[in-house]
């Protein structure tokens, strides 16, 4: 790790602290002072007068848009404006938000203007072809940041309505646990906690749609009491399975929980308010929150030390769009009103993304969806990459299905703003062609001299980079706590590759390609090097390292002539290069260690041993098996020692006979004695199925800052660097060791 | 100065032991000298758990009977708590002190001022169980009544003659308030669960939220004459009546 290391010694050298200022706290001050004067001037009382400044300003806008400025003029209005937003983007407020948005959509539009008139080759050449590829994925990018602002302008940040006292106005619920292939071990805590709702018992049922068929499921639901339901065929997957039971029950209001999403006990009494509320209301959707990690924070070992990518989606995109009454059903964590569901047709079941499809159903009617963004239940991620690769392609593919087949931009009953939110859902999961482009656009100078933006690189400089910085700031003060800056684009390079064929196939022929569901509860056994899923990356990064070598040959010794765009060129290989080194570290699979889920989870708790005696202390993890718990003393116990825990929940105390597994003084580890139903049950009732088992886990990342951001990402790629030139290195050691071999042997 | 009472119907609940405990922890919260503790059980016990295996004075039934004032008979222990014990005492002076009781229903409140104990923040005043004059005394000058459970069916049945007395006494005095707190909980025992459930759906914000488990550190603690916070600082009972100690103070502040 010399590279590290040298870094570790630069930042001594230079002081840049972990936790330097960049994370700083917003301050109050000036610009805020001055927003508050500018919004309460008495001016706006005037009749007119919104209107007349709104006016003034979409004209000074297209103006700024628009006007041609010469290099030094756009240089000094990108010094000016700049300076302006880095210095505001420090104080708090929505309005320096806004602000900052409407610099950025300002810049970012101007940059784009630039390009569509001046930068274009007039002849019909290898530039232009090139060109046209470059241009088609900025304006991607363009209006997917556009339509972004406009989604996430102002998240609604929904409280849960309180429940009127007399329960018999309380609506009934069936609750469908959908299962296919999970094993009983995944399902039980959910169907479990899923009985232990608050609600009332003569309200509330509980099924088990089990598209195995399975017997074991049939008994388990027999044994603690709830109905077992199956159907002939497995038509329409998860979709067709929910629909099949919609006869058979009766319930006014119906949750889904996907089989390993284990609901906490306050589910209905956060989320059934609102249908009391809002008559219109179809449908309120709680988060997925995932108490393992994805196949990105295992790999990268990131877990829960910055924002996943659901992070960005639930605590912001999901609020966002609750503005605009266009918050999405997301299939899991959510409860649906039956008679609406019913009015259009049941759970969607012409594309594989059903959930979406039926919001948009409910949408187009409509209806209304709303949601909360407080942690109610908790799942497992998908263990392996190529699981996870999977369930995005089908995420990808679903969502092209929509696109061609319900078309929401288009199709009736929609308001402007939902077909904003829809377009951008759905535009988002075409970034894999825009992102094979960014990788690669330099190479096309780099290898064949193309000028893709016909400009001199000092212009093409003051015009870009302005706009980069204008849209990560302004995104980065909007998203701050749920994504950190450049880890979209990691995640983003990942996926790009293999969404692209399955959204332009869906496109084209929205019937053609295979669904696949996700395994959960599964396990990788050992480290490895997923190949299948690096092998377009590696492509990749080859041409981007060939590219980087031969810029490297044109800035110093042969056709050293585009002295400035050679190094424009080189800046974005190597931006590349770090993108791609970054994907290499998420293929590299590490090894998940233990056999049951384990969550961490500090709980009040209490040991009492056999001679009476106790200790007080707090839990560290637990898992199906047992729970680990933190000393805060030397406990004289020894493995094979049978003892009593107790986990405290408010009042409640739930004690379970153990046998201790492991003790090394700090941390004690105890298995549960055979554990019977009952305190099966109680265990959920402890952990999961606690109100305030998963509060504070939404958004509890710090505010992100850009260069924090970009630094992540660097020491990410530098890992993948290390860790892939030494897999190579083993590689060469084997090859050559087994030559040696054969030389040995002749 | 706050006076507690820590009263109960049945005998071997745990008053003594809450008594001295619980003070302990308020002296940890509030600073040394600014809690006391009064014995007013011939049982003569509380000053045990501070370590005074020796008798200072002879005790405030001794000094009363002969009518000098208590403070030469306050015994600062090293936990921070100031203690006043009742004394070894023959059954002629027991007999006398409980004569001048029944006769001075203020008494113990008159010498609280008369000793300094007055200065203190909060007192807490031992007493033995049941009905007797020593609980008249003590309810006479307390703020709160501490009513020490068990979770058991046998503690359960003296709650109603426990709210009965507290209704008679709430004529005489609507200012003294009363709480519940169960000692000796053991997790295991479905049947204590439930009894304290029932009793919190009953008496609601009377019953003190946290309890206090039956730990073999109390009994032990005692052994070694400490304080079980001083004795076993993690064992749970020693959590346990911190926190009870500090929901005490919250309820009587309101
Ligand atoms: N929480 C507890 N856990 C275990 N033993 C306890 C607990 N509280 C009290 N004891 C024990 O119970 C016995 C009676 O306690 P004591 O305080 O003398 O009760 P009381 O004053 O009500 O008669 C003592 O031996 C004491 O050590
Ligand atoms: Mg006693």
């Amino acid at each position: 790790m010399r590279i590290r290391e040298s870094l570790s010694g630069l930042r001594e050298r230079y002081r840049w602290s972990s936790k330097s200022n960049l994370n700083a706290q917003y301050r109050y001050g000036l610009p805020n002072r001055l927003g508050d004067k500018f919004i309460d001037a008495e001016i706006w009382s005037l009749p007119g007068m919104v209107l007349l400044v709104a006016v003034i300003g979409a004209l000074l806008s297209i103006f700024l848009i628009s006007v041609p400025f010469t290099l030094h003029e756009q240089f000094f209005f990108s010094l000016v404006f700049g300076g302006l937003a880095l210095y505001i983007r420090r104080y708090v407020g929505t309005l320096i938000t806004l602000i900052l948005i409407f610099m950025s959509l300002i810049v970012s539009t101007r940059y784009i203007y630039w390009r569509l008139t001046e930068t274009f080759s007039a002849t019909f050449d290898f530039d232009l072809l090139f060109g046209a590829g470059l241009i088609i994925a900025e304006l991607y990018a363009w209006l997917v940041l556009v339509i972004g602002f406009f989604q996430t302008i102002w998240p609604l940040k929904r409280k849960p309505v309180p429940l009127p006292e007399d329960t018999t106005l309380w609506p009934s619920v069936d609750i469908f646990i959908p299962s296919y292939n999970e094993p009983l071990s995944v399902v039980r805590p959910t169907v479990i906690a899923a009985m232990a709702l608050d609600w009332p018992r003569d309200k509330l049922k509980v099924y088990i749609l089990d598209d195995g068929r399975r017997d074991e499921f049939r008994e388990f639901s027999e044994s603690v009491g709830v109905t077992h339901v199956v159907r002939s065929n497995n038509f329409h997957a998860k979709a067709g399975n929910i629909n099949a039971a919609l006869p058979n029950t009766h319930g006014e209001l119906i949750a889904i929980f996907d089989c390993d999403h284990i609901p906490t006990r306050s589910f209905l009494q956060m989320t059934v308010g609102w249908f009391l509320k809002e008559k219109q209301l179809a449908m309120v959707q709680t988060p997925h929150h995932f108490i393992s990690p994805d196949p990105f924070e295992r790999n990268l070992d990131k877990f829960r030390m910055m924002p996943n990518e659901g992070e960005l989606f639930y605590g912001l995109v999901q609020d966002g769009n609750d503005m605009w009454n266009a918050t999405f059903f997301c299939g899991s964590c959510a409860l649906i009103r039956r008679d609406r569901l019913l009015e259009v047709g049941g759970i969607a079941v012409e594309t594989v993304t059903e959930d979406a499809h039926t919001a948009l159903k409910l949408h187009r009617l409509g209806y209304t969806t709303a949601y909360l963004g407080i942690v109610q239940a908790a799942g497992l991620a998908t263990e392996s990459l190529s699981a996870h690769v999977g369930q995005r392609i089908r995420w990808a593919r679903g969502m092209a299905q929509i696109f061609r087949v319900d078309n929401p931009v288009l199709g009736r009953g929609l308001t402007l703003p939902q077909r904003l939110c829809y377009a951008n859902a759905m535009m988002h999961f075409f970034y894999g062609i825009p992102r094979i482009i960014f990788l690669t656009a330099p190479l096309s100078y780099m290898f064949f001299q193309a000028h893709v933006i016909q400009a001199s690189a000092d212009l093409i400089a003051v015009y870009a980079l302005p706009h980069l910085i204008h849209a990560n700031v302004a995104n980065s003060r909007i998203q701050g706590k749920y994504r950190h800056t450049f880890w979209a684009e990691v995640y983003e390079t990942a996926l790009a590759w293999y969404i692209l064929l399955p959204t332009t196939v869906a496109v084209i022929n929205p019937k053609l390609g295979k669904f696949n569901v996700t395994a959960k509860g599964g396990m990788v056994e050992r480290e490895y090097f997923d190949w299948q899923i690096a092998v377009p990356y590696l492509t990749i990064l080859g041409l981007n390292l060939l590219g980087l070598g031969i810029g490297i040959i044109r800035l110093f010794w042969w056709n050293a002539d585009e002295w400035g765009t050679v190094l424009l060129n080189l800046l974005w290989t190597i931006y590349n290069l770090m993108l791609l080194f970054a994907t290499l570290a998420v293929a590299f699979e590490t090894k998940q260690i233990r056999r049951h889920w384990r969550v961490n989870m500090k709980l009040p708790a209490m040991v009492r041993l056999q001679n009476g005696r106790t200790m007080s202390c707090n839990t560290e993890d637990f898992s199906e098996g047992g729970f680990a718990l933190r000393l805060p003393a030397h406990l004289a116990v020894e493995a094979g020692e049978h003892l009593h825990i107790s986990i405290f929940r408010g009042d409640r105390e739930f004690s379970f006979p153990s046998v201790v597994a492991y003790n090394n003084g700090h941390v004690l580890r105890i298995k549960f004695d055979d554990m019977h139903m009952e305190d099966y049950q109680m265990l959920v009732a402890a952990t999961f199925s606690r109100g305030d088992a998963w509060q504070e886990w939404l958004g509890e990342h710090k505010t992100d800052h850009p260069l924090t951001g970009l630094k992540e990402v660097f020491q990410i790629s530098i890992t993948g660097f290390t860790r892939f030139n030494s897999l190579l290195g083993e590689y060469i050691k084997k090859y050559y060791s087994s030559i040696k071999a054969r030389r040995e042997q002749a | 100065m706050i006076v507690i009472a820590v009263i109960s119907m049945k005998g071997g609940v745990g008053k003594t032991s809450a008594t001295a405990n619980i003070a302990a922890s308020l002296a940890k919260l509030l600073g040394n000298g600014a809690v006391g503790v009064i014995d007013l059980d011939p049982q003569n016990s509380l000053h045990l758990h501070f370590g005074q295996s020796f008798q200072v004075g002879g005790g405030l039934a001794a000094a009363s009977v002969m009518d000098t004032d208590w403070a030469d008979e306050i015994y600062c222990s090293e936990y921070g708590v100031d203690c006043v014990p009742y004394g070894d005492v023959t059954e002629q002076e027991r007999e006398a002190f409980e004569e001048l009781l029944e006769t001075q229903p203020e008494f113990i409140g008159k010498q609280l001022y008369a000793s300094g104990f007055a200065q203190k923040r909060v007192v807490l005043i031992d007493t033995p169980p049941g009905p007797s004059v020593y609980l008249r005394q003590a309810s006479q000058c307390a703020d709160v009544a501490l009513v020490v459970l068990l979770a058991d069916g046998g503690s359960y049945a003296t709650i109603p003659a426990m709210e009965t007395w507290l209704e008679e006494m709430h004529i005489k005095r609507p200012e003294l308030k009363s709480m519940y707190v169960f000692n000796q909980v053991d997790g295991m025992n479905a049947l204590g669960q439930d009894v304290i459930e029932v009793v919190r759906l009953h008496l609601t914000s009377r019953v003190v939220r946290s309890v206090i488990h039956v730990d073999e550190s109390v009994a032990e603690a005692l052994a070694f004459q400490k304080p079980v916070a001083a004795y076993a600082p993690h064992s749970q009972a020693s959590h346990d009546i911190d926190h009870v100690a500090k929901q005490l103070m919250q309820y009587v502040v309101q």
